[in-house]
């Protein structure tokens, strides 16, 4: 199993604009549907945003709820991921709300530090958040997805681990090249890579135009991958992408690289989640 | 052009001899990379260690045989891996008296090849070379195993035996060379020139991962093979050009080649 890939898709996130590409997925609906497609295409897990009926980001725990009602109703084996953010100025208690009460979440979020987003918003997640977030995915047998945007974030990370707020296996997503953190490029990953200790397992994605450069260096690195419209709209030059288009080019690529894709069964194991139960 | 990848390719083998070294053979593999993708063929003329791989005479006639192809517009690189003679002919004589040749490839340096043996590339040799290449308007692709080897050619640069843009192919993985692994890519690309086009190779396990990260570092890609018969194995080629096209770039023709390189248009 070493040598397989675990490809996560991010189908929605808090701020990709239908306007721009009519293929972000919004509603419960429309995100079963895009979910089952990527698990088609070879997909493991599928990272949920919700949005309200503008289309704006919202922690709404209804969503959550009716959205993983929807894709499982679907019969795929998917590993869901639900994200803590996207409602801009949502208190505490709101991000963690639907960790507390919705069932069926096998992995949430961990942003592991605050930072200044593309010089437009604070993306805040301060420690006391934190802890007690950290505390809600252990009650609830949740894993936790800890987001790495800087390499500062990865001394935080360490010291999460020695403290025993998080546990090994730490399942780490570097997402690259959103300004205010840490450029997209094979350099800074590499870095990033040389700089995780033992029992650190770890993924990538590069927002916007990075995308591909940066599927290619997770490859090249041994690591695993994400895509989809939270992180880039694009297919390619001024095409459009959907979730499952871009799940199918990334399974097309690892297998070319002589990687095979994990299956969600899989990326359990691997990751130290309980095997599902429908 | 920056869309543009160039994908060179020995065709029979600097590193592991040939069992079929014919012209035939080697304008059959010739003709088979550039129809997978490859717009630079790479013949290596020794082994460096004092084994003849083509004959003068060979080398003219697989060079004919490529030309026979014709709308082939592949271009011809030749290979003096190292300077040991070939029945009499050094690599600069052979540069300097075979038509055809558009691209040099040489190994920047002297090195125990694999731990044992010396491959010789004195610094009177690499000035010999490097001169006839520039009397004979051949591009020089510079082989380099480690940075000592970039140190010489950085060398040869300043004092205008080769000229700007250099083009380098980094040879990784190789016992007494630079390991085979990202790290080590980035650690010597960084140390180039600036503007120098580049492309890296490495053998086994490391191979893929070394061509992804040269895709995603602006590189080209190189691929060193052995025609095993008749003809070599295009496989690894065909997996190198889906990884271009996936990646949104798309592999340089034998023109697009020399436009990058500055190498003169082929005329025939």
């Amino acid at each position: 199993m070493e040598n397989k890939v675990i490809i996560s898709a991010a189908l929605t996130g808090g701020q990709s604009s239908k306007d721009k590409n009519p293929n972000v997925p919004i509603t419960p609906e429309e995100i079963a549907e895009s979910a089952y497609a990527c698990w088609k295409e070879g997909a493991a897990i599928v990272h949920l945003h919700m949005r309200d009926d503008a289309g704006k980001g919202t922690m709404d725990r209804n969503r959550f709820e009716e959205t993983i009602k929807l894709i499982r109703a679907k019969g795929s084996d998917l590993i869901i991921n639900c994200s803590n953010t996207g409602e801009r100025g949502a208190p505490w208690a709101r991000r963690m709300e639907h960790f507390k009460t919705v069932d069926g979440i096998e992995i949430g979020s961990y942003d592991i530090d605050t930072m200044n987003w593309g010089m437009d918003w604070m993306f805040e997640n301060p420690g006391y958040f934190l802890r007690d977030l950290a505390d809600v995915y252990r009650e609830r047998g949740i894993k936790p997805e800890v987001e790495l945007f800087d390499d500062g974030m990865l001394s935080i990370a360490k010291s999460y681990v020695d403290q025993g707020i998080i546990q090994t296996p730490v399942f780490c997503q570097f997402v690259m090249g959103v300004t205010g953190g840490i450029e997209a490029t094979m350099e800074n990953l590499q870095y990033l890579v040389s700089r995780l200790p033992k029992g650190f397992m770890w993924s990538c994605t590069g927002v916007g135009n990075n995308h591909l450069p940066m599927m290619y260096a997770a490859l090249a690195l041994k690591g695993h991958i994400r895509v989809g419209l939270e992180d880039n709209l694009y297919y390619g030059k001024g095409v459009m992408a959907s979730n499952h288009e871009l799940v199918a080019r990334a399974v097309r690529v690892a297998r070319n690289f002589g990687r095979e894709t994990a299956t969600p069964a899989e990326a359990r194991t691997m990751l130290g989640i309980k095997p599902f139960k429908q | 052009m920056s869309n543009k990848v160039i994908i060179s390719c020995t065709v029979n083998g600097c590193y592991e001899s040939a069992k079929n070294n014919s012209p035939q053979c080697i304008a059959n593999s010739v003709y088979a990379a550039w129809k997978a993708g490859v717009s630079i063929c790479r013949l290596c003329i020794n082994d460096g260690k004092g084994n003849v791989l083509l004959s003068k005479e060979q080398l003219v006639e697989a060079i004919r045989l490529i030309r026979e192809f014709k709308e082939c517009d592949i271009v011809i690189a030749c290979d003096s891996f190292g300077e040991a003679s070939l029945d009499g002919d050094t690599g600069a004589t052979i540069f300097n008296t075979v038509e055809g040749i558009e691209i040099g490839t040489c190994t920047m340096g002297t090195v125990n090849y694999e731990g044992d043996s010396p491959i010789y590339n004195t610094p009177g040799y690499l000035k010999e070379l490097t001169a006839t290449f520039k009397a004979k308007n051949i591009k020089a692709e510079c082989r380099v195993l480690d940075m000592g080897m970039l140190g010489n050619t950085k060398w040869l640069l300043k004092s205008d035996y080769l000229s700007a843009p250099l083009f380098c192919q980094i040879a990784m993985g190789i016992v007494g060379g630079i390991d085979d692994t990202v790290e080590c890519l980035l650690y010597i690309v960084r140390n180039l020139p600036a503007g120098t086009i580049w492309s890296a190779s490495a053998a086994g396990d490391a191979q893929l991962a070394i061509i992804y990260s040269s895709l995603v570092m602006g590189g080209n890609i190189n691929i060193d093979l052995v025609a095993d018969d008749k003809c070599i194995d295009v496989s690894m080629i065909k997996r190198a050009v889906a990884a271009i096209k996936e990646f949104g770039k798309d592999t340089a023709t034998g023109a697009e080649a020399r436009e990058i390189l500055g190498v003169t248009p082929y005329a025939r």
